[in-house]
């Protein structure tokens, strides 16, 4: 069914990495035209001291935010999307620097088609393709490696009024500028280290198999799952190493940019509804059922799932394998990943060990997941039955 | 001042396809009216579409001015098909040029394939968009060959043998009496 004779790629994100990356914030601003920037972040981020360092680090210039909105909560809604939106116009702004992991990233995104479009209905902007034009001055600084959300073209926001996740795909959302610093990391724990790390991987899987793969999204994606590979455990280890932290964040924005062009598949699927039903944080779903996807599609991307070996392992241990073993050897080597990082941090391995599934969840998790838009680009089918297999083999 | 739509007299002219616009059209409609038919007949279509709510509609169309189909659930949870796209559908589902549209159109491809490639764009609530992509699969299982369902769907829904052909015929004799409704027809 796989032909790959048009694609699209489109990353017009300009990104800034280093270790001293965070200095060139208001350069950044100055130009997009914007003078009086909404920061939006969380408490976790305040708390952690991560907006001081960003001020810390422009503080020789006159970068001067016009208003702080750090309400944003782990599984944020479009009531928060719109708080921020009335912040942003009632201090007059006019661009938004997204200081954050995911949650953050998205409600910026949704935040910055509020207040360019008009309005307080996110819902009329939900799906693929609804939101065009430009949108206003928008700079990311992730404070996670794993989410790739500063480059996406994707956001995710819960519906508070009717309780279901809204998904925004369109290159309008992409952000002007991302700032890939690791003073923004260095600060994670392992656990949350671990999981956003597979996260990363999973994003840059996904993308190399599923249907809307192409030669670009792949060049990313390979170099993503080789960094993640050799880098994650490491830094789990020793979460000081300036340069993995630095390595892992630049793997994780290949990652984004992979995803963002040929989008994700079933782990995604089983991910966002687990998370959905059971509140299980998104890392550690992904790592869970990663393996597990890999095995269901190997009927249909065996070959494609064989050449993980190479970003995974390395040279040596590719060419020593055999051309038929080489698909199950990549799913032993995340398994064996997940062994470590769960030695190193904890990292679960099973649903049962989340402490946040119970068994009778897993009907709804099936129905919910079949649901996700993600499934459309997987290259297998998967019913409700499937999905409820899956569940229960990683339960 | 010229008018901003005076255009150069050497500027190039779009080149029209009207057997592709045509053909295009035709297959929209008959995709229409089989989707209402299927919905009152066969159990899984009816089941993949029982949670959309009475109102709600769905458009396929052609993009930018191509032909469009849509269809509604009418008040006794009877989908309709209503004719052309409104302005705004509940769910849109927009294939984004010609070339997109006759691909799937001609079941070259499939609508997932060429929505992984950016040549179907959705806008609207995407879980109900995913369960009328399911639905349509039913539907094509229903009206065409096994060859050319096993192109377009990434898997063949094992509808029993009997019954599926059995439906095949009623489609296909209920094609031309399925065209489509007025507004005060809605409450159906």
């Amino acid at each position: 069914m796989q032909r790959n004779d048009y694609f699209e790629f489109h990353n017009p994100v300009k990104i800034l990495a280093g270790k001293s990356a965070l200095d060139a914030l208001p350069n950044e601003l100055e130009r997009l035209g914007s003078h009086r920037p909404l920061i939006v972040a969380d408490k976790g981020v305040r708390a952690a001291g991560l907006i001081d360092v960003v001020m810390k680090a422009t503080g020789e210039s006159n970068f001067e935010p016009a208003a702080l909105f750090d309400e944003v909560p782990p599984d944020s809604g479009t009531r928060t999307a719109a708080a921020a939106a009335r912040l942003y116009r009632e201090t007059c702004c006019d661009g938004i620097v997204a200081i954050g992991g995911g949650s953050v990233i998205d409600t910026a995104k949704a935040v910055n088609v509020l207040v360019t479009k008009g309005g307080d209905d996110l819902v009329a902007y939900s799906g693929a393709g609804a939101i065009t034009g430009r949108l206003s001055p928008f700079i990311v600084i992730p404070t996670t490696a794993g989410t790739g959300s500063e480059c996406t073209l994707v956001a995710v926001v819960r519906d508070d009024d009717r309780g279901r996740k809204l998904l925004f795909v369109s290159a309008s959302l992409l952000p002007d500028a991302a700032i890939i610093d690791p003073r923004m990391t260095l600060t994670l724990p392992p656990l949350v280290t671990a999981a956003t790390g597979m996260d990363a991987l999973t994003h840059a899987i996904e993308a190399s198999y599923c249907l809307g793969k192409n030669p670009l999204s792949d060049s990313f994606a390979e170099r993503a799952i080789e960094i993640v590979a050799r880098r994650l455990a490491a830094v789990t280890r020793t979460p000081s190493d300036v340069d993995g932290r630095l390595e892992l964040a630049l793997a994780s924005t290949m990652a984004g940019i992979a995803f963002s062009n040929s989008m994700v598949g079933l782990v995604h699927s089983l991910g966002h509804a687990t998370g959905a039903v059971c509140h299980v944080h998104h890392g550690v779903a992904m790592s869970i059922f990663l393996p597990h996807v890999l095995e269901y599609n190997l009927n249909r991307r065996g070959a494609e799932i064989g050449k993980l070996l190479l970003p995974l392992a390395g040279p040596e241990a590719y060419f020593s394998t055999p051309d038929g073993k080489r698909p199950h050897e990549a799913i032993a080597r995340i398994r064996a990943l997940q062994e470590e990082l769960a030695a190193l941090a904890g990292l679960p391995r099973r649903l049962s060990e989340t402490g946040k599934v119970k068994r009778e969840d897993l009907d709804e998790i099936a129905r919910s997941a079949v649901d996700d838009a993600s499934l459309a680009y997987n290259p297998e089918e998967a019913d409700i039955a499937d999905c409820r297999a899956l569940l229960e083999h990683a339960y | 001042m010229n008018s901003i739509k005076q255009t150069s007299h050497n500027a190039p002219k779009p080149r029209r396809r009207p057997f592709a616009r045509s053909y295009a059209r035709l297959a929209l409609g008959l995709v229409g009216r089989a989707f209402a038919v299927a919905q009152r007949i066969d159990p899984e279509v009816r089941r993949e579409l029982s949670g959309l709510p009475r109102g709600f509609s769905f458009a396929l169309a052609v993009h930018p001015h191509g032909p469009s189909i849509c269809l509604r659930m009418g008040d006794k949870g009877r989908l309709s098909y209503t004719g052309p796209a409104p302005e705004r559908p509940d769910v849109l589902m927009r294939l984004q040029n010609m070339s997109s549209a006759l691909a799937v159109l001609t079941f070259s491809k499939s609508a997932f394939e060429v929505y992984a490639r950016n040549g179907l764009a959705v806008s609207g609530d995407l879980p109900a968009t995913m369960a009328i992509i399911r639905a349509l699969g039913l539907v094509e299982t229903l009206l065409l060959p096994r060859a050319i369902v096993r192109r377009v769907l990434k898997r063949v829904p094992p509808i029993p043998a009997l019954r599926k052909h059995a439906e095949r015929l009623a489609i296909y004799l209920a094609l031309p009496f399925a065209g489509p409704r007025k507004e005060h027809d809605y409450a159906a």
